[in-house]
């Protein structure tokens, strides 16, 4: 609790985490799978000597650097600005622990960087030996970046021996690293063949198209043999608690998780059925119908992740809301040691609905909006503020997905007198409105 | 002051390390920055001249060349960009964090700017060379870019003002608050002019075509001249809003004042008339350096300001001395395969830039 709560409205911060985070990881493991697909598809190019798939590989490139350097350098950099901006403490952890590895991968960006500029304006330009070197290059550093940032996300849903330890290879190595490692790379995978279909039916020579979408194809089968293999190992090594939220326990997050085993299934069908059975026949649209439902598997996909790893931001070291697990309660209460508290104590407030709504900043609004996303009104809607104090007592034990409470009794009473007269407005609203 | 307390886990490495770190790359950062921004106004300011003089082709071409150079710069920007910030999350994340959060709304907005910004100059590089709405892209690139230096100036220099954050925060939780500070800003902006006058200096003095040459050489030292002298009022004024004067500042400013002006001298010698890559080279390199001197200084400034705010517990030290073994090395291989890339490519015949030149040339004789 030592950084200021940035209040997003109506979004509230986790959700536009999320907004930020499935647009890049749907670029940026496109952006991963896609290398090896450049690489394999340069050298078979260059070896059958075979012009048309080198024009189709031309125009392929444009739109791949645009998706890489472009859209996934650019929302890279938003990911990481948004998690500062709403976790400033939890993203102060991580760098403290992880900043090497973030060192290691930038100098792996450098080179995928370099590499995918050089190989875009190589056209016409370079021999055939060093094109192709250039991919191959941009295939192996852009996986070595997944490799790294695996075990800094993966981390934080399981971080293992270092809670004990404090090491650096713990914490990387822990042990979601290698199960979240086999579920990304079958993303990047299907994701480039996907996207290779899109631009195969786009673009392609007539002649070439069906052996290009053929072999596309291919990668999306492949791919689906790793996903699963992956998500399941992944659910041995979770907390119970997160198995439980993923398999039941909260309904939004189990449907979501349903919800992504359908699609992946519909995907591979749709694969197997459409470009590998019959490639001739598939079209444009059925690519970007393929696209859309990858977009919608890779946000469910990372909404189960970020929802099985409630309460925490990372598991078992802290709480989303900044607070840290290990935390006791301070005697003098959260306003009083909460560094960004605007009043500083419940008696300093102009009124106790006021302090409330201090202590909600501090405690809640992390996670809740007022009105908005996962928003508290509806929340507590019939509330009284008896039952209001009684809850926030048991915040932590009523639902195994919110942190303790962590504030004093006079702060827990201005919270539920804050949180009760939030329906109050509405019910006065109501009541105006039938008059 | 609303300061963050100490964070439990402690510095991956020692404090001066870390500090090092940051200078060095922040001025990595700084060199295809300004020729970011300068170079995008200078191929801005072209495309237009070049529609609106009776023989517009030099400025055409320069143009040309500086849209296809400018999305690989800055694509260098943003790299080299990433480096700094997490250092200076590290090492000052007591001051960044609070500072970007109270200017949330418009530092996330660097996100939505750059990629119109970045996405502009892939357009005017990829794009047909005779588009009417070139020089409209031009300009939504420009104003991009100049919109990203002014949240940048904002945010950094609210890091070096805790005094100001409660009031700010009592006021709104928001994250709308703006703390642009204007010599701050013109001194990066005259830093960005001036190289890219060396940009354009260096394009012109290792350009073939005598007509085009001449124009890129003239027409350089011209930018690189009033961005180094327009600096000596900005870089004044913004002197004297700094809150303190201590140290190797002086010496530093005036090492830069003077590293720069050198750096005009060597385009001044390199001429117009003649072509002198190497001298040119020399003045690019001038002005680096100074841009480079720059960069310590700033970092002396705000270590200045922020110094009696940090604990001892703030750079309490747990180093991870073998992870960091691993990055130093690889950082060098990474720098040696990059220039090797680089070299090879460069070598590469370059049939398609002969092709087009020659094409070019039968079009305009
Ligand atoms: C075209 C894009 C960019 C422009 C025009 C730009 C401009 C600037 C400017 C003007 C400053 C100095 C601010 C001041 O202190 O007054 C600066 C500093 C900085 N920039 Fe950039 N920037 C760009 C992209 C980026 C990106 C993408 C990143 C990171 C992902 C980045 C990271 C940094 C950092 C960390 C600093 C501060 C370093 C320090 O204070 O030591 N920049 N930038």
């Amino acid at each position: 609790m030592s950084y200021p709560l940035w209040e997003v409205p109506y979004l509230g911060g986790g959700l536009l985490i999320a907004i930020v985070a499935i647009v890049h990881v749907f670029i940026s493991q496109f952006a991963v799978g896609g290398g090896l697909f450049l690489a394999l598809a340069t050298r078979k190019a260059y070896q059958n000597r075979d012009t048309q798939w080198l024009d189709y590989l031309r125009h392929h490139s444009r739109f791949f650097v645009l998706a890489s350097v472009l859209f996934g350098a650019v929302t890279g950099v938003g990911i990481w600005f948004t998690i500062g901006l709403i976790h400033a403490g939890a993203t102060s952890s991580l760098i403290r622990i992880f900043v090497w590895g973030w060192a290691i991968e930038w100098c792996f960006f450098l080179i995928e960087t370099s590499a995918i500029l050089l190989y875009y304006y190589g056209w016409d330009r370079v021999d055939a030996r060093f094109h192709q070197l250039l991919a191959w290059v941009y295939c192996g550093a852009s996986f070595l970046t997944l490799a790294v940032i695996n075990g800094i996300v993966s981390f934080m849903l399981t971080p293992g021996a270092w809670l004990e330890n404090g090491s650096f290879w713990s914490g990387v190595f822990n042990p979601g690293y290698l199960p979240q490692l086999v579920m990304r790379t079958g993303a990047s995978l299907a994701l480039a063949g996907i996207y290779g279909l899109v631009t195969a039916t786009w673009r392609a020579h007539p002649n070439l198209k069906e052996r290009l979408v053929h072999w596309c194809s291919k990668f999306v089968l492949t791919a689906f043999a790793l996903f699963p293999v992956g998500a399941i190992w992944l659910l041995c090594v979770v907390s119970p608690l997160s198995r439980e939220l993923a398999l039941g326990a909260a309904a939004p997050v189990a449907i979501m998780n349903g919800m992504t085993m359908i699609l992946s299934v519909i995907i591979l069908g749709a694969a197997y059925f459409g470009p590998f059975r019959r490639p001739a026949q598939t079209s444009v649209t059925f690519a970007m119908v393929m696209l859309a439902l990858a977009l919608l598997t890779t946000g469910g996909a990372e909404w189960v992740r970020e929802g099985i790893r409630k309460p925490f931001i990372i598991y078992d070291y802290m709480y989303s809301n900044g607070v840290y697990a290990d935390q006791q309660k301070d005697p003098k209460g959260i306003m009083a040691t909460a560094v960004w508290s605007v009043y500083g104590a419940v008696d300093k407030a102009p009124t106790q609905v006021a302090a409330g709504e201090d202590v909600f900043r501090l405690q809640c609004a992390e996670c809740h909006t007022v009105q908005g996303y996962n928003g508290v009104t509806p929340l507590v809607k019939g509330w009284t503020q008896a039952f209001a104090s009684d809850q926030i007592d048991r915040l932590n034990m009523l639902k195994g997905y919110m942190p303790p409470f962590m504030g004093t009794p006079a702060e827990r009473d201005a919270l539920a007198a804050y949180l009760v007269q939030l329906n109050a407005k509405e019910a006065e609203i109501y009541a105006a409105a039938q008059r | 002051m609303p300061l963050p307390s100490a964070e439990p886990i402690g510095l991956p490495a020692p404090a001066w390390l870390l500090q090092a770190l940051l200078v060095l790359t922040f001025s990595l950062h700084l060199i295809p920055m300004t020729l970011t921004v300068g170079g995008t106004l200078m191929a801005l300011y072209s495309e237009v001249a070049a529609r609106l003089s009776a023989d517009g082709s030099g400025y055409r071409q320069l143009a040309q060349r500086l849209w296809r150079l400018l999305p690989t710069i800055t694509a260098f920007t943003i790299t080299l960009g990433v480096a700094p910030l997490l250092f200076i999350q590290l090492v000052y994340g007591k001051f960044f964090y609070p500072a970007s959060v109270l200017t949330a709304w418009s530092w996330l907005g660097v996100v939505p700017l750059l990629l119109v910004g970045y996405g502009m100059l892939y357009a005017q590089s990829m794009g047909n060379q005779a588009a009417r709405w070139r020089p409209w892209a031009g300009l939504a690139a420009a104003l991009s870019f100049l919109g990203v230096l002014a949240i940048y100036v904002s945010t950094m220099s609210l890091t070096t003002q805790p005094g100001v954050w409660r009031d700010m925060y009592a006021a709104s939780q928001g994250g709308t608050h703006w703390h642009f500070e204007l010599p701050r800003a013109l001194h990066v902006l005259c830093g960005a002019v001036a190289m890219a006058g060396g940009l354009a200096a260096v394009i012109g003095h290792g350009a073939p075509e005598a007509k085009f040459g001449r124009l890129a050489r003239r027409f350089g030292l011209a930018w690189a001249a009033a961005g180094v002298i327009l600096q000596i009022p900005a870089g004044l004024w913004f002197y004297n809003t700094l809150p303190s004067r201590d140290g190797l500042l002086l010496p530093l400013v005036i090492a830069a004042g003077g590293l720069g002006l050198v750096g005009l001298l060597a385009f001044l010698l390199a001429g117009v008339k003649e072509r002198r890559p190497s001298m040119a080279w020399m003045g690019l390199f001038g002005l680096t350096l100074g841009a480079v001197a720059l960069a310590v200084q700033r970092h002396l400034v705000r270590q200045a300001a922020l110094s009696p705010n940090i604990t001892a517990a703030d750079w309490k030290l747990s180093p991870q001395w073998d992870v960091f073994g691993i990055f130093a090395v690889l950082l060098v291989l990474t720098i040696g395969l990059i220039g090797y890339l680089f070299v090879r490519f460069l070598r590469a015949p370059a049939q398609a830039e002969r092709k087009r030149t020659d094409a070019h040339q039968m079009r305009v004789g």
